[in-house]
């Protein structure tokens, strides 16, 4: 019998078992859309449902009869908001990932205090992705610090994962607090589950990277209930159930087969909440900008969907994308590799693969960002799971026989990211070359961007927050993620000027930002699906893209990059594609691990 | 083929000599058959033997790995450390075996290497010193 049978054979049992087992919240009830990128969910007392809303800083309250969602929180308070949970006495806890604090709202939405961990844990709050709340504790996911951190109700420190020898958390996402005080941990970056006690004894842990039922990739989300433990399991789109040994007891969900599908295929979940009851579950899906909720019943298995397929490849691309020389490199997250194309034609080749998943050299866990530096065709690679920063040497093939090669990579050099100040790893969000060779890197828990010269880190000295950077031909230009702005520095870090936002952009999320070759400038949002282009002096010279998903449209975009033949490329990341662009004609090509599509191709597959 | 081996060996021998000017550090005594390989860097040179030489398909072997850095220094186990590995990258697939590193005197061996499948190969060689891992990588036809 060979794998492809295994397979069948496990996942049909697997699948028997869990259509047999009706108990659990899994069949598909209702979809609430058009939600900001909604990470957190939580039930109230009162079976209403909470979701945070990244994309519009805010927290919404949907009500259960008619799934209509209103804004229960204003954005001016949040920043890019994640984890939320509430108790049975109405105190609601917010993970403000964006502002690293944790907040507490009454019942009626206001705001009643902020921690920022300093004072009660020593140590400020990086990150925060996650909060539980029980009637004896509260447990922040200190993500961007790699702990769990307990306090007991009346705010005092407890104890924090960190002080715990051997546990060694990777960027947990997703934490859960019963009564008793036991602490139930989505450890993300490691694939696997914990159990501790109410003094931090790990009681069980379970858990691996990969794909077969009871494996995790990237497991955000967890929730207690009663003797269960449900986990969102990211990049497996689904939702698994254990009992408390960390038996697999069922799971649901289904990767969508285009994007935008839905009626019980889950897509990138980010947090799961399950009611008082136990009879109804609230899945969040920031990637769809929906949530979806479940009721008791077989796990939801839809057969056909309404929703229509957009044109082009899917390919299951990260958000980041460089072009050096005649390549371009991105990365697949659920595969942990890295594919190079050609860009020298009309359509795109695709040439190569590197990396492999896993820890040590050459191996992929989280790539935070890819920078291709011209000077001999150098990839660099920043990983923020594995904390390296990895340089690889690509081959390219001759223009005029290019031919895939699986061997056109090697590995140069890996080594330890550099650390900051405190002794804790950078944390790097985006990261780019400049005409020198030095690699410019913002930290995505300090807020900061670090100039890194003969493995020192420079700080720059800067008064708004960074999200994305590009340098080229003497200039570094960063996107700042609260204005939308795009700041302009020189190669020393000194600021020139600011341009933008687009005029009637609102709500700002930018993806990425690039300079291209005519010193014009690019800026990508995730937000509202835009790309805007503005004139080396800071004119809006127009919105380039719309949203959606088909040709010329994009969804959730990504990074940029300006390829060997002039054109942008956009990393349109929630349609599981590029695309490439002029400014001039618009779009001009879609492409991803396959067949491409360019304007040419496309009139003449509407022929007769 | 006889060229390639004489040269492997007139550049021991070199390299030998040449390391033993370098007052205060080890210099490299390889086997005459040992083969050499430049990591993909530049910086260190891998010299490599098989045991048994040609390598079997899906049987056990052993590689015996001496590193020597560019200014002609041997490279100890006291210095660095050394993982090997091997894969198929146009499979998508390393060994289905982990191998064991021991260190001997001047250098590494790595036991359990296991070659599978019959094809093409890929040796991997990743020397990790002051913090930052080099790595080296030849090809091998297993049939």
């Amino acid at each position: 019998m060979n794998i492809i049978n295994c397979l069948i054979l496990v996942l049909t049992v697997q699948v028997g078992d869990a259509e047999n087992d009706q108990r659990h919240p899994a069949a598909w009830h209702s979809t609430i859309n058009e939600l900001g990128a909604p990470a957190g969910a939580a039930f109230l007392p009162d079976g209403r449902m909470l979701v945070t809303e990244q994309h519009r800083h805010t927290v919404s309250i949907i009500n259960p009869n008619d799934n209509v969602s209103s804004v229960w929180i204003e954005s001016g308070t949040l920043h890019q908001p994640h984890g939320i949970d509430a108790n049975d006495v109405g105190v609601i806890a917010v993970a403000d990932k964006g502002n690293h604090l944790v907040r507490f709202f009454n019942s009626e939405g206001t705001l009643a205090h902020t921690i920022d961990g300093r004072r009660l844990s020593g140590k400020r709050f990086r990150s925060p992705m996650d909060v539980a709340l029980s009637n004896a504790n509260l447990a922040v996911a200190d993500t961007g610090n790699n702990r769990i951190v307990v306090f007991n109700r009346n705010g005092s420190y407890r104890w924090s994962t960190d002080e715990i020898e051997n546990l060694d958390l990777r960027a947990p996402e997703g934490v859960d607090v019963d009564d008793l005080g036991n602490v139930f941990i989505a450890d993300t970056g490691n694939h696997r589950v914990l159990v501790l006690d109410s003094d931090g004894n790990l009681k069980r842990t379970w858990g691996d990277w990969g794909r077969f039922p009871g494996l995790f990739s990237e497991p955000s989300g967890i929730e207690r209930h009663g003797d269960q433990i449900y986990v969102a399991d990211r990049l497996n789109h689904r939702v698994q159930i254990f009992d408390t040994d960390g038996e697999l007891i069922s799971w649901w969900g289904m990767h969508a087969v285009v994007p935008r599908q839905g009626e019980g295929h889950i897509h990138y979940p980010s947090d799961i909440a399950i009611d008082a009851s136990g009879n109804r579950s609230l899945v969040s899906e920031p990637f769809e900008r929906r949530a979806q909720t479940f009721k008791p019943g077989p796990p939801s298995r839809p057969l056909r969907s309404n929703t229509r397929a957009p044109r082009g490849l899917q390919s299951h691309f990260g958000a980041q994308v460089d072009a050096g020389s005649r390549g371009l490199v991105t990365w697949e997250p659920e595969a942990r590799s890295l594919p190079v194309f050609v860009m020298d034609r009309d359509v795109p080749i695709h040439v190569t693969t590197f990396g492999t998943p896993g820890e040590g050299p050459g191996r992929i866990g989280k790539i935070a960002d890819i920078s291709w530096n011209q000077r001999g065709d150098v990839i660099t690679i920043l990983d923020s799971e594995n904390n390296t920063i990895q340089h690889w040497k690509v081959s390219l093939p001759p223009a005029d026989n290019p031919r895939f090669n699986p061997e056109a990579a090697v590995l140069l050099s890996s080594s330890s990211l550099p650390k900051l100040p405190d002794g804790s790893f950078l944390n790097p969000l985006s990261a780019d070359y400049d005409d020198d060779a030095t690699l410019h890197v913002i930290d995505g828990n300090e807020d900061q961007i670090y100039s890194f010269r003969n493995r020192e880190l420079i700080p720059w000295k800067i008064d708004f927050d960074p999200v994305a950077i590009d340098a080229r031909a003497g200039t570094i230009a960063v996107a700042d993620g609260r204005t939308g702005q795009i700041h302009l520095f020189d190669n020393d870090a000194q600021p020139q000027r600011s341009i933008g936002p687009a005029p009637d952009l609102s709500s700002p999320n930018p993806g990425g930002v690039a300079i291209l070759g005519d010193g014009s400038l690019l800026i990508s949002d995730a937000g509202s699906d835009r790309l805007d282009h503005f004139s080396p002096d800071g004119g809006h010279l127009g919105t380039l893209s719309t949203s959606g998903g088909d040709h010329g449209e994009i969804w959730m975009p990504g990074e940029i990059a300006e390829d060997a033949n002039g054109r942008i490329i956009v990393l349109d990341q929630g349609n599981h594609r590029m695309q490439g662009f002029e400014p001039d004609e618009g779009w001009v090509l879609t492409f991803g691990l396959g067949r491409a599509m360019t304007p040419e191709r496309l009139k003449r597959s509407k022929q007769p | 083929m006889k060229h390639l081996a004489l040269s492997i060996f007139t550049l021991c021998c070199l390299l030998s000599i040449g390391g033993c000017y370098n007052s205060g550090m080890k210099t490299l005594v390889a086997p005459p058959v040992a083969r050499t390989l430049a990591s993909n860097d530049g910086q260190y040179t891998f010299y490599w033997v098989p045991r048994p030489d040609p390598i079997p398909l899906n049987r056990f072997y052993a590689i015996d790995v001496q590193v020597m850095d560019i200014a002609g220094n041997l490279i100890t186990p006291e210095q660095a450390s050394l993982t090997v590995d091997a894969g198929m990258p146009q499979h998508g697939h390393g060994m289905n075996h982990v191998p064991r590193i021991k260190t001997t005197k001047d250098g590494w061996t790595a036991e359990g290497m296991l070659m599978h499948m019959p094809g093409d190969w890929q040796i991997y060689f990743d020397l990790e010193i002051d913090g930052v891992s080099h790595r080296g990588q030849t090809p091998m036809n297993v049939d």
